[in-house]
């Protein structure tokens, strides 16, 4: 079992955690408009921008209006980025569809709520499919799925590393039971950062696009676009791997609930049974060698997720034509799960 | 493996119970113990049933180590219920297990309402009480003050330093807050603290 | 030694440039170029685009130019100004992108006060896409998307107007047309000192010629501009 050590430094929540994350990772910043349950992002760095005058912040008329002057910022020279939710998540995608195809680094935190629509304000997990492919593109994006307060802090750290080191529009994909979780966390003591850097006003004359006149320039364009991507996801991809090693079940799940199963693996394991968790840190670059991996020598597979299966058509889509061992689903759009609901479901199937 | 005590604190919004178990689950972070809170309300800024859900770990204070299985911020069941208003009482139904002790306002919700509710409970009259000792607006601390001499998971003084942080803007335009709600909790510790006490000496389990 | 007329900030290897015959938008853009010469801002500036005929600019200059989305440059440009606020920040679009899909980004900039300058070129309706109906499109005017004409209460647009109402004065701006350059060229150049001397938002509506979807020949496309002339009046609305 592993033991952890108590007593982290600091009490915080998830939203609070994201701002610190920003903070030290370099970023300057910020445009946004207010959505449950990100607000909190938003006026935390108000707070910040009204004591230190290098700190940028504008609330916007929306969040296309948020998101491209996040993209001015950056084309700047800003380390600029923003946060949003549900139907902001939706008007984000046009500048963020600039962003993939221009080859900006962006990053936008998003904190999933319940879909469609209006839906709820605090928490699902119905955003993969739009975070990963919102746009009239190809999804060429990194998506985070952090599980944990300390994750949230380590992983905005990591996508605004990402995001300046190849260039591609990057996303911490929350929720709001996360961001509004008040936790323990730590901070590191010095974040790697990647100097941001002016696309204008840089020395050169830059005529920057989004559109090409015939259909092969685009496409040859793409390619180059895809080769990079391709190179980036061997470095960026990253999953963890819980309790794999004999488990005869295997859990798919991200995000916080990849948290509760972990906590539902725990207690299985005290009743003896052989279950382990899969649980890609990334959604996209999806970490697809380490999934086929790990159902192995598994017989059976669980997908657990908040949505009728976003996740899970990924894990289905890399394991297609590997295995054919049962795949269980555990799909509860718009609702937590919570460990429980894991322990059952493990429970019944492996009757 | 050590399970977390888990607590839902649930009331009307404005009754102050994302209040306590912020000022709970910050004590916790105080002593030592792993601890997170989740508030929970609707699309209300005002007026909805407010719901709290707070973990704290199990280990003793000395411990520099813990197994405790936290992580998923939102639970199924809780230990102790803490239930301050009529409506709270369907909204909260779902996560009152057999085993959990289910503490109740008294001067704010009638007992005949409670006859579906199979777990031990505790009536704490704490709207009467900070009404006729100190002033209405701190029962909710009154209640705080009663679960923490139930749950035995937190020293006491952690809960007057977090009462204290939690406070802070508004004691230092009014000193006087930080006495009312010391007050308030110390009633509560030992209103409670003699309920046990009484119970014990009956063999009665609570 | 005078090799032509041209602006020096052009870029010579994209001219002829992309724009139809007739349209106005070149000549929009060469008035913009010799200010821009006079003024010696071409390293000094950024130059952002709308989508639209005005896209087709995105090389038009020597300068540094960044092409958008549709009605997206006004956001842009201000992030730009916002991150650095020494960059002379010019805003480039239709009146489609302005006063349809982009009015909301546009009046928050303006009430805001940004320091940036935004150059609408208005031909009364969407040129790239065949010439539908626009916002400023004229009572009985025929379009694509009105093919028996424009004869409801649906009146034209008025930008400039509206943002010095909105701005209460604040904001310089002024209308102008692509039938007086010289009028053009001055108020391009008070729209853009504007935001040098820091006195904040500056808006000309340019008022341009679209022979091809008015499907009109030398005389009747002359003839259209100074319908739109009369529609639209012509001057300095409002400055500070």
């Amino acid at each position: 079992m592993a033991v952890k050590v108590k007593a982290k430094k600091y009490l915080l929540t998830g939203n609070e955690i994201i701002v610190q994350a920003a903070l030290d990772a370099g970023a300057e910043m910020f445009c946004g408009y207010p959505i449950t349950p990100t607000t909190e992002i938003l006026t935390g760095w108000a707070e910040k921008a009204a004591k230190d005058k290098n700190l940028l912040f504008l609330q916007t008329e929306d969040e296309t209006s948020a998101g491209f002057t996040v993209i001015g910022g950056v084309l700047a020279g800003k380390k600029a980025w923003t946060a949003t939710a549900g139907p902001g998540n939706i008007l984000m995608q046009d500048p963020m569809s600039m962003a993939e195809a221009m080859r900006l680094p962006t990053v936008c935190y998003i904190g999933q709520r319940g879909g469609p629509s209006t839906g709820t304000v605090i928490y699902s997990q119905q955003e993969v499919t739009l975070t990963r492919f919102g746009g009239n593109g190809e999804g060429m994006r990194i998506v985070y799925s952090p599980s944990t307060l300390q994750e949230l802090y380590d992983l905005t750290i990591k996508a605004f590393e990402a995001a300046w080191k190849y260039r591609f529009p990057t996303f911490v994909l929350g929720d709001g039971y996360l961001g509004k979780t008040l936790g323990d966390v730590d901070f590191h003591k010095k974040p790697k950062n990647y100097a941001s850097y002016p696309f204008v006003q840089n020395g050169e004359i830059n005529n920057l696009r989004n559109t090409f006149s015939i259909e092969e320039e685009l496409y040859d364009n793409l390619k180059d676009h895809f080769k990079d991507f391709t190179e980036m996801s061997k470095d960026v991809s990253e999953c963890e791997e819980f309790m794999l090693k004999d488990a005869q079940t295997v859990v798919f799940a991200h995000g916080v609930v990849g948290s509760a199963t972990k906590m539902a693996v725990r207690e299985l394991r005290e009743e003896g049974y052989r279950v382990g968790l899969f649980r890609p840190i990334t959604l996209s670059p999806f970490p697809s060698k380490e999934t086929i991996r790990a159902v192995k020598r598994a017989k059976r597979i669980v997908i657990a997720e908040s949505s009728y299966g976003q996740f899970g058509r990924i894990v289905r889509e890399v394991l297609y034509g590997v295995t054919d061992i049962p795949v269980h689903r555990l799909y509860r759009p718009a609702v937590g799960i919570m460990p429980e609901d894991i322990v059952e479901k493990v429970k019944n199937i492996s009757k | 493996m050590d399970k977390p005590t888990r607590i839902i604190f649930s009331g009307e919004g404005g009754q102050g119970v994302q209040t306590i178990a912020e000022i709970m689950a910050r004590a916790g972070h105080l002593s030592g113990h792993r601890s997170t809170y989740l508030p929970n309300y609707g699309v209300e800024q005002r007026g909805g049933v407010s719901i709290a859900f707070v973990q704290l770990c199990g280990c003793p204070e000395e411990a520099t180590s813990c197994s405790c299985n936290i992580g998923f911020p939102k639970f199924k069941k809780a230990d102790v219920m803490v239930v301050l208003c009529e409506r709270a009482i369907e909204r909260t139904r779902r996560y009152v297990k057999k085993e959990a002790l289910y503490i109740y306002d008294n001067s704010l919700i009638s007992n005949a309402l409670l006859a579906g509710i199979s777990c031990p409970k505790i009536a704490l009259p704490a709207t009467e009480i900070a009404k006729k000792k100190l002033t209405p607006r701190v029962f909710n601390v009154v209640l705080l003050g009663a679960v923490i001499a139930y749950t035995g998971v937190i020293d006491k003084k952690y809960i007057i330093k977090a009462i204290e942080e939690q406070f802070a803007e508004k004691i230092k335009k009014n000193p006087e807050i930080k006495h009312l709600n010391r007050r308030a909790f110390d009633i509560g510790y030992e209103v409670m603290s003699d309920i046990i006490r009484n119970a014990k000496k009956e063999r009665v389990s609570v | 030694m005078k090799t032509s007329n041209f602006p020096k900030c052009y870029k010579k290897e994209t001219k002829p440039n992309k724009f139809c015959p007739g349209c106005g938008h070149s000549l929009t853009l060469k008035t913009l170029g010799q200010v821009i010469d006079g003024f010696e801002i071409s390293k000094k500036m950024v130059f952002g685009i709308d989508i639209g005929c005005s896209l087709l600019a995105w090389d038009f200059f020597d300068i540094d130019t960044v092409q958008t989305h549709h009605g997206r440059v006004v956001p842009v440009i201000k992030g730009i100004k916002m991150a650095s606020p020494k960059t002379v920040a010019i805003a480039y679009m239709g009146d489609g992108g302005g006063y349809a899909i982009g009015l909301q980004s546009l009046l928050h900039s303006a009430k805001r006060n940004d320091p940036i300058t935004v150059i609408l070129v208005n031909n009364t309706l969407y040129g790239m896409t065949g010439g539908q109906k626009a916002p400023t499109t004229m009572k009985g005017e025929v379009t694509s998307s009105t093919p028996g004409g424009v004869f409801t209460d649906d009146e034209p647009f008025m930008g400039p107007e509206l943002i010095n109402h909105i701005t209460k004065g604040k904001a310089y701006t002024a209308r102008a047309s692509v039938g007086n350059l010289f009028d053009l060229k001055r108020k391009i150049q008070e729209a853009i000192m504007y935001q040098i001397n820091g006195k904040g938002f500056a808006f000309v509506e340019v008022l341009s010629m679209c022979p091809l979807n008015w499907k009109t020949d030398v005389k009747n496309t002359i003839e259209f501009l100074d319908k739109m002339e009369k529609v639209f009046p012509v001057g300095v609305i409002g400055k500070s």
